[in-house]
C-alpha cells in the first residue's frame, strides 16, 4: 500500500520533470528560429553606433522610426511600390490562367500524364537554367527592364506551382456533385464557376498567397531582368549589401518591411504551408 | 490526415470511367482550359530549353569578338576537366548531403517534441514556420549581421563560452560553406519538422498499443516501430531537399558571393557567373544541360514516388 503511493508520487514527479524539460526544449527551439527574425526587426530601431558595440546591443535604446523614414525616402520606396505592383499583378494573372488549367487537369487530364510531368519538371528546374536563355530572348524582344518582363517571367515558377497545387484541391471535390448539377441542366461553365471554384476556394486562396510570396521574395530573375526602371525590394536590399559603408539601420528597416508578408503568411496559412511546399504530397 | 495516393493505373492503363462520362464529347473544352497555361509554359520553358541545347554544342563567348560556331562536345569535355566546375559540383553535393542529414535529425527532434498536443501548439508551429516563408534575401541579411566576426551576437556567444571565434562567411571554404549550411538549415528545418510531424500523427494509435502490450521499451518502439513507419516521409524529405538544395542560389549570393575566390560556389551560382558575368554562353548552357538531366531524373522519381507509394494513411 505505502510503496504503491510512493511509486505514484514518483511517477508524477518524473512526469513533471519531463514536462519541464519538454518546455525548455520547445522554448530553445523557438529561440533559435525566431532570434534572427528578432535581430533584423530590432536592428531597424538601432542607431548606427548601436551596430558597432561589443557586447552587441540586444535591445535598442529607443523606439525611433528614422531608419524606416530614411529607408523609404531613397530607393526603398520605389522598391516597395514595384514589388507590390509586380507581386499583385503576377498573382492575379497566374490565377486567371492556372485555375482553369488545374481544373481541366484534375477532371480530365488532357494530354495524359505527360502534361502533369511537364508541369512538375519545370518546377524542379534550377531557375538559373531558364534565366540565361530568357535573358537573350527578352533582350531580343526589347522587354528587359519593364514590368511586363516580370509579369511574364515570374510565371515560370508560379504557373506550374499553382496549377499543381490547385489540381490536388479540385481532385478532392467529389465529381458526383458536379455531375448531379449537370444532370439538373446546368452548363459546364456554371458548374465550374458555381460549384467547383467555391468548393476549391481554400486551394485557390493558398495558391494565390504562395504566388504572391514567391514573387515578393524573388531575387535571381529580378537581378537579371531589371535595370533602373524597375526595382524590387530584394534587389534594393542586395544593392545595399554590396555598397560600401552599409547603413545597417536603414537596411534592417527595409528588410523588416520585406519580411512582413512572409511572417503574416506563416502565421495565417500554417495549415497549408506543408501541403504547398511538398507539392501536395502531404495534406495536413 | 490524408496523402495523395493516386493509383498508377489511373493514368496509364485506362482512365476511370467517371471521368469519361463527365467529359464525354467535351475534350475540346478541357484542352481549351489548359491551353493558355500550356502556351505560356511552352514559351518560358521549351524556348529556353531549345536555346540551351543548341548553344551547349556551340562555342559562343560574348567576351570574345567571334561569332558562335558549332563545336560538338567540346563544352562538355571541357566541363569534365574544369576544376572550378568540379568544385562547384562538390560544394553542391556537400551542402545537399550535410543539409539533408542535419535537417532530418533536427526536424525529427522537433517533430517528436511537438507530437503530444498542448495548448499553444499551433502558435509554436506558426512561429517556427516564419523562417520558411521569409524572403531568402532577408534571411541572408539577418545571418550576415549575426555572423559578423566582431560585432555579431554569434561570435560574442562563442566568446563567452570560451570557444574559437571564426571569421565565418569571409574566411575560407569550410566556414563559408558552413555559414550557407546554417542559413539553409535555419530556413528549412521547421518545414522538415512539420512534414515529419504529419507523418508521426498518421501512425495509428493501435500500433503503439500493440507494442505496449508486447512490453516493448519506449526506445525500442521508437527504433522498431516509429522510424520504419516514417520511412516514406523521410524519402519525401530527401527528394524535396535534394531538389531545392540542388538549385541553391540566394543564400550563397548574399552571404559569400561564391568567395573567397570561387571556394564556395554552387552549381547555380557558377552557371550564373559563367553565362551572365563572363558571357561564356555555350559553356554555361552545357552546365545547364547536365543540371537538366539530373533534375528530370529526380522529377521522375518524385512523381513515381508520390503516385505509387502509400506515403501514409
Amino acid at each position: 500500500m505505502k510503496s504503491d503511493e510512493i511509486r505514484i508520487g514518483e511517477k508524477t514527479t518524473t512526469r513533471m520533470i519531463l514536462k519541464i524539460i519538454r518546455w525548455i526544449l520547445i522554448i530553445l527551439v523557438l529561440l533559435v528560429f525566431l532570434f534572427p527574425v528578432y535581430w533584423i526587426i530590432s536592428g531597424s530601431f538601432k542607431t548606427l553606433g548601436e551596430f558597432y558595440t561589443r557586447p552587441p546591443t540586444m535591445i535598442p535604446k529607443q523606439l525611433m522610426f528614422d531608419n524606416f523614414k530614411n529607408a523609404l525616402s531613397a530607393r526603398g520606396l520605389k522598391g516597395l511600390i514595384d514589388s507590390a505592383i509586380i507581386s499583385v499583378t503576377v498573382t492575379f494573372i497566374t490565377m486567371i490562367i492556372s485555375v482553369p488549367a488545374s481544373y481541366s487537369i484534375a477532371r480530365y487530364s488532357p494530354g495524359g500524364q505527360q502534361i502533369s510531368f511537364f508541369i512538375l519538371s519545370i518546377l524542379f528546374l534550377p531557375p538559373v537554367i531558364g534565366v540565361i536563355p530568357l535573358f537573350f530572348i527578352f533582350k531580343t524582344l526589347k522587354l528587359l527592364d519593364t514590368y511586363s518582363v516580370f509579369f511574364l517571367s515570374y510565371m515560370f515558377f508560379n504557373l506550374p506551382f499553382c496549377t499543381w497545387i490547385m489540381k490536388g484541391f479540385f481532385e478532392d471535390i467529389p465529381f458526383e456533385l458536379e455531375q448531379a448539377a449537370m444532370v439538373d441542366g446546368h452548363s459546364r461553365f456554371t458548374v465550374f464557376f458555381k460549384i467547383a471554384i467555391p468548393l476549391a476556394r481554400a486551394g485557390i486562396a493558398v495558391a494565390s498567397l504562395f504566388a504572391f510570396i514567391f514573387s515578393w521574395n524573388e531575387l535571381m530573375f529580378a537581378s537579371i531582368f531589371a535595370r533602373h526602371h524597375v526595382q524590387t525590394l530584394p534587389l534594393v536590399l542586395q544593392d545595399y549589401i554590396g555598397s560600401t559603408g552599409v547603413a545597417w539601420g536603414e537596411l534592417s528597416a527595409l528588410a523588416t518591411i520585406a519580411a512582413i508578408p512572409g511572417i503574416l503568411l506563416a502565421i495565417f496559412m500554417q495549415r497549408y504551408i506543408v501541403r504547398g511546399l511538398t507539392f501536395g504530397a502531404v495534406k495536413g | 490526415m490524408r496523402t495523395t495516393v493516386k493509383n498508377k493505373t489511373e493514368y496509364d492503363a485506362k482512365p476511370p470511367t467517371h471521368k469519361k462520362i463527365y467529359w464525354d464529347g467535351k475534350r475540346k473544352l478541357s484542352y481549351a482550359m489548359i491551353a493558355p497555361a500550356f502556351i505560356i509554359l511552352l514559351f518560358l520553358a521549351i524556348g529556353p530549353m531549345f536555346f540551351m541545347f543548341v548553344n551547349a554544342f556551340r562555342t559562343w563567348n560574348l567576351a570574345v569578338p567571334a561569332p558562335p560556331r558549332f563545336s560538338g562536345f567540346k563544352n562538355f569535355l571541357g566541363l569534365f576537366m574544369d576544376a572550378r566546375f568540379g568544385n562547384a559540383f562538390l560544394n553542391t553535393v556537400i551542402l545537399m548531403v550535410a543539409g539533408i542529414i542535419i535537417q532530418s535529425i533536427l526536424g525529427l527532434g522537433i517533430a517528436l517534441l511537438l507530437k503530444k498536443p498542448f495548448k499553444l501548439r499551433s502558435v509554436v508551429m506558426a512561429l517556427i514556420l516564419i523562417p520558411v516563408l521569409i524572403a531568402p534575401v532577408v534571411a541572408g541579411l539577418n545571418w550576415k549581421l549575426i555572423f559578423n566576426e566582431t560585432f555579431g551576437p554569434l561570435n560574442y556567444m562563442l566568446g563567452i563560452l570560451g570557444m574559437k571565434q571564426p571569421l565565418w562567411v569571409s574566411s575560407n571554404r569550410f566556414w563559408g560553406l558552413l555559414s550557407i549550411l546554417i542559413v539553409d538549415t535555419w530556413q528549412w528545418t521547421p518545414f522538415v519538422a512539420l512534414v515529419l510531424l504529419a507523418g508521426l500523427e498518421a501512425i495509428p494509435g493501435q500500433v503503439y498499443e500493440a507494442a505496449d502490450v508486447d512490453g516493448a521499451k519506449p526506445f525500442m518502439v521508437f527504433l522498431r516501430v516509429t522510424l520504419p513507419l516514417l520511412r516514406p516521409m523521410f524519402v519525401l524529405i530527401i527528394l524535396l531537399r535534394t531538389i531545392f538544395i540542388f538549385k541553391i542560389f540566394d543564400p550563397v549570393m548574399i552571404l559569400t558571393q561564391g568567395g573567397p575566390g570561387s571556394a564556395t560556389e554552387t552549381l547555380s551560382l557558377l552557371t550564373y557567373y559563367t553565362g551572365l558575368k563572363y558571357m561564356n554562353i555555350g559553356y554555361a548552357m552545357a552546365m545547364g544541360v547536365l543540371q537538366i538531366i539530373f533534375m528530370i531524373i529526380l522529377a521522375n522519381i518524385f512523381l513515381k514516388f508520390t503516385t505509387s507509394s502509400k506515403l501514409s494513411k
